[in-house]
């Protein structure tokens, strides 16, 4: 099956080259693409030079469109599983094939890489783990189906999500909403565990400052996500 | 007295409703303004210059909704513009961002595809 892996990048001139390295001596069966979401740093010069696959957005579009490129590629390209995978090295490519297996056998639509089953490698903070686990219950509440990991950035999905995220994708923060858009439009999503290592440099895109609206806009979109679909059957 | 201050006012909202014309037919005029988003602003001054060339229906408005001064029903109702045009302004930006976003991402994949093609045509050509 041909696999993408999608990794999104912003100013991760010190983590990039490895993290592709990595990848390639792990998993020389997959294909990968880095996006480059309009670095300020040499990130652009450093893909350029070394030869690395690369997409470049003219302009900083945040994480989730950037993501969002990377499956219009594959739905071009003709992939049947897409993968994303973090340009900071906290996910290891070794666990590629464990994040790919469901998908490959047809089990799941969308497998998510999640740090909490065997609770072993980095766990974050209490106050990160806090807030997923808020969101993981109101996943739970609105739909049904418990996710335990939800703001895991490693996470595959079958040619069917492939094309349903070229069309569908949030703008900012959108993992817990791809989440709950799958399971909303009749997708299964499972997981299953790897091991995340701590960020090795750069800086992560969830801020303590930025974290209470972080909170809120998951939150309010989670919800949103639900009238809309309630919306939908009734019709 | 009070019936001078009540005219003074007067001639103050004629001259700023027609102000606010003004300034709307001339972005219009000088293409500065799409028309569909000119008409909640038509319908503003259009108000603005009804109410000040007769303020009677002010007075009449005022006392069907228990409003203390008349012309704090003219300050309501230009409020309701405000909010009104802010929030048809919210929609249109977010409809632009989704456009935008999606211009780049195709941008970028038309990018890679022209660097695709120029390499193999540098490859041919040694």
């Amino acid at each position: 099956m041909k696999t993408l892996v999608i990794i999104p990048c912003y100013n991760e001139q010190e983590n990039i080259e490895k993290t592709v390295a990595a990848l390639k001596e792990n998993a020389p069966w997959a294909d990968y693409l880095v996006i480059n979401d309009c670095s300020t740093d040499a990130s652009l010069e450093i893909l350029r030079q070394k030869g690395i696959n690369f997409l470049s957005n003219p302009i900083n579009l945040g994480i989730g469109a950037t993501v969002q490129a990377g499956y219009m590629y594959a739905r071009d390209k003709g992939y049947d599983i897409a993968v994303q995978m973090d340009g900071d090295g906290q996910h290891n490519p070794r666990y590629l094939r464990d994040v790919c297996r469901p998908i490959m056998d047809g089990s799941a639509d969308m497998c998510i890489g999640s740090r909490f089953i065997n609770k072993e490698g980095f766990q974050s903070s209490f106050m990160r783990r806090l807030g997923i686990n808020i969101i993981s219950t109101l996943i739970f509440v609105l739909t049904g189906h418990k996710v335990k990991d939800v703001t895991s950035g490693y996470r595959a999905c079958d040619r069917k999500l492939i094309e349903f995220f070229a069309d569908n994708y949030a703008d900012d923060y959108p993992e817990p909403e791809a989440i709950i858009s799958c399971i909303l439009n009749g997708f299964t999503v499972r997981e299953v565990p790897v091991k995340m290592e701590e960020r090795q440099g750069g800086v992560s895109s969830i801020r303590s400052l930025k974290s209470a609206y972080y909170m809120i806009k998951v939150c309010l979109s989670l919800i949103v996500h639900r009238i809309q679909a309630s919306g939908k059957a009734v019709k | 007295m009070f019936l001078l201050q009540e005219m003074r006012l007067q001639y103050l909202l004629i001259l700023g409703a027609f102000v606010l014309f003004g300034m709307i037919v001339w972005l219009i005029k000088n293409n500065k303004m799409e028309i569909k988003y000119s008409i909640i602003w038509l319908g503003f001054s259009f108000t603005m210059i009804v109410f000040s060339i007769w303020p009677q229906l002010v007075f009449i408005l005022g006392d069907i909704t228990r409003v203390i001064n008349p012309v704090n029903f003219v300050f309501l109702t230009q409020i309701i513009f405000i909010l009104l045009i802010l929030l048809s302004v919210s929609a249109v930006i977010s409809g632009f961002s989704k456009k935008i976003k999606r211009l780049a991402q195709t941008n970028a994949l038309l990018e890679k595809r022209i660097r695709r093609l120029e390499e193999k045509l540098a490859e041919k050509e040694k």
